[in-house]
């Protein structure tokens, strides 16, 4: 080190403190020095001064060398002190190394000082160098122990024969059991029965061969409840011996998203499907009128062509809908829209199906609901869906929609004699592409309630029950 | 040909166009008379005081499916052996559970005039043959 190194000499007498400094300039030490005679001025230069190491004599006035060793020890840990004195009895000496004195040097054998002084010096480079490799071990086991300990997924550490040794918070949390009771637990026998002979099959192949596995499998909760989940276990080295490793992720979200996804792709192309193939079939109806000359089969079926063609293209439509409605952020403050305007246009339109089926079609706004804060194309899109579910489940009686102010919003509702809705399928409503019968996308209320979603309102679903009819309330700003 | 030598067909189907399609398809057919309800459920009551001698099937319907009606249907004594043509959308191998009930066949929409007259002898000369 190129530093000059920092010695503080304790010595009541000059001479005596110019003899050590001449040793010391001997030894082919590049230091520094100070001296004090006193407990004050010992105190101060500690902190001041910073010495490298500490020379004291025996015994000062007001500061013998086991009291400058205590204070050394509180204010500079690991700085060694070595005693200079001119008398030691063999006693004193096992005494001052017992009390951890770096080393200690006779004032007619001052000639020992400067290897003594050297010695000491490294000693200490390499108590501290060592000290900061534990702290920075101590520093990195708690940070991988936290680490494990808050993992996203389950980690547990098994021996030889699949006993669970260890295991983290997130294994507590999927396996519903405490960390106490995971303690000794057989891995293998936490699995469905059908996945327990390949996860055995896996867990030998690793703890013998040291190999990895990932395997996906269904493990039993204390509960009693099955979750899918990923395993990956591998052998690690875990102080001093060998151990299993497994890390579990629960994948229930991932798989539940999937049989949605399967479930959108399949109820949109058999949504799609229909009208395609009415559209298909009058194409035949038309070829045979044409072979025929049929002039009557070729005009019903060209017009049944059209109908299909054009309900497939609402069907798109709201298909659009839907999905638009999931990417596009919220309006802000939308102008006020008339629903009474709105709801008249929607019974204009739907007005020849209700009369096809023969049910009565009303709505009533009072005059102080009229304005409603959202946008008339949202606005359309949810009445339109509403009324329109109505009519189609209702055989006879009718469809009516009212709409009144109560506490500074418009409540509407829509109100049917129709189908009605079971109790226990009630709540599963708004479910993206969830109807009563789940062949049948039924995008009509999870568009509804995103809409009015987007303009913090409210929409429920009453009804008995089927037969009983539907109630639908819609609460939105104005 | 009088009422009681026809091919008596009850059709359940529930979309507007189709039955426009049926209805087109069966004209001039002389030796069929044809039956439609646009509801599972009455089609049921109709087969309790009506003898048919097959049933056309969709199965995406509103309130009862097509599938429930089939499952009331083999459990009727009566109507126990009457044979059905499904016809609908669906792949036919999702409906393998209706395979299970005797005496049907599936059809997948678009069905051409042909392929359903086919079928519909089919069912009908297998029950003769029973």
């Amino acid at each position: 080190m190129s530093e000059k190194r920092h010695i503080l000499i304790v010595e009541d007498k000059p001479e005596d403190a110019e003899l050590v400094q001449y040793e010391l300039k001997r030894a082919g030490l590049d230091f520094e020095v100070r001296c004090v005679d006193n407990k004050e001025a010992y105190l101060r230069e500690l902190d001041a001064f910073r010495p490298d190491a500490v020379l004291a004599d025996y015994s000062l006035p007001d500061l013998d060398a086991m009291t400058a060793l205590d204070l050394l020890n509180d204010r500079r840990p690991l700085t060694p002190l070595i005693v200079v004195t001119g008398t030691l009895t063999e006693e004193t000496a096992v005494d001052c190394m017992l009390r951890g004195v770096a080393d200690y040097v006779l004032k007619d054998h001052l000639a020992k000082l400067g290897p003594a002084v050297s010695r000491s010096l490294e000693r200490r480079a390499e108590r501290e160098a060592r000290k900061r490799a534990e702290e920075a071990l101590r520093e990195s086991e708690a940070k991988y122990s936290a680490l494990i300990k808050y993992a996203g997924d389950a980690i547990l550490i098994m021996d030889e024969n699949a006993r669970i040794v260890e295991s983290n918070m997130r294994a507590e949390v999927i396996l519903g059991y405490s960390a106490a009771e995971l303690s000794g637990m057989d891995f293998i026998s936490r699995h469905v029965e059908t996945d327990r002979q390949k996860a055995d099959g896996h867990f030998k192949l690793v703890s013998s061969a040291k190999k990895r596995a990932f395997y996906e499998a269904m493990l039993t909760t204390k509960d009693g409840i099955t979750i899918p989940v990923e395993i990956l276990i591998n052998v690690v080295e875990y102080i001093d011996k060998r151990v299993v490793n497994a890390v579990i992720r629960d994948v229930s979200e991932r798989k539940k998203a999937e049989v949605l996804k399967v479930n959108v792709i399949r109820d949109i192309t058999h949504k799609l499907k229909t009208p395609i193939a009415t559209a298909t079939m009058a194409c035949d109806l038309v070829e045979e009128a044409l072979q025929k000359n049929d002039d009557e089969l070729q005009k019903s079926s060209l017009k049944l062509m059209l109908g299909s063609v054009k309900r497939l293209r609402s069907d798109v439509d709201r298909m659009m809908d839907f999905f638009r409605m999931a990417i596009e952020r919220p309006v802000e403050s939308p102008g006020p829209t008339s629903l009474k305007a709105l709801l008249d246009r929607i019974l204009s339109e739907e007005g020849p199906l209700a009369r096809a089926k023969g049910l009565q079609l009303t709505a009533s706004v009072s005059e102080e609901a009229d304005e409603v804060r959202v946008l008339e194309t949202d606005l359309y899109v949810l009445f339109g869906n509403l009324i329109d579910n109505a009519i189609k489940f209702t055989k006879q009686g009718g469809v009516a929609v009212t709409a009144e102010r109560t506490d500074g919003r418009v409540r509407i509702a829509v109100e049917d004699a129709g189908a009605g809705i079971p109790a226990e399928i009630l709540p599963r409503v708004f479910e993206e592409f969830f109807q009563a019968n789940a062949a049948l996308p039924g995008m009509g209320l999870p568009i509804c309630k995103q809409i009015v979603d987007r303009y913090n309102g409210t929409i429920a679903v009453h009804s008995e029950g089927a037969g009983k009819g539907t109630r639908v309330i819609v609460e939105l700003p104005s | 040909m009088s009422s009681a030598e026809k091919v008596h067909i009850l059709v359940v189907e529930d979309n507007p166009d189709m039955l426009e399609i049926y209805t087109n398809m069966f004209k001039g057919e002389s030796r069929f008379e044809v039956d439609m309800l646009s509801d599972a459920m009455h089609a049921l009551r109709r087969l309790e005081d009506k003898k048919y001698d097959l049933v056309i099937l969709d199965i995406i319907m509103e309130p009862l499916t097509g599938e429930s009606f089939f499952v009331y249907l083999r459990g009727n004594a009566k109507t126990m052996h009457l044979p059905v043509v499904v016809v609908s959308v669906l792949e036919p191998h999702t409906l393998d559970a209706l395979k299970r009930l005797n005496h049907s066949t599936i059809l997948q929409k678009p069905i051409h005039k042909d392929e359903l007259f086919k079928a519909i002898d089919e069912m009908l000369s297998r029950r003769t043959n029973r």
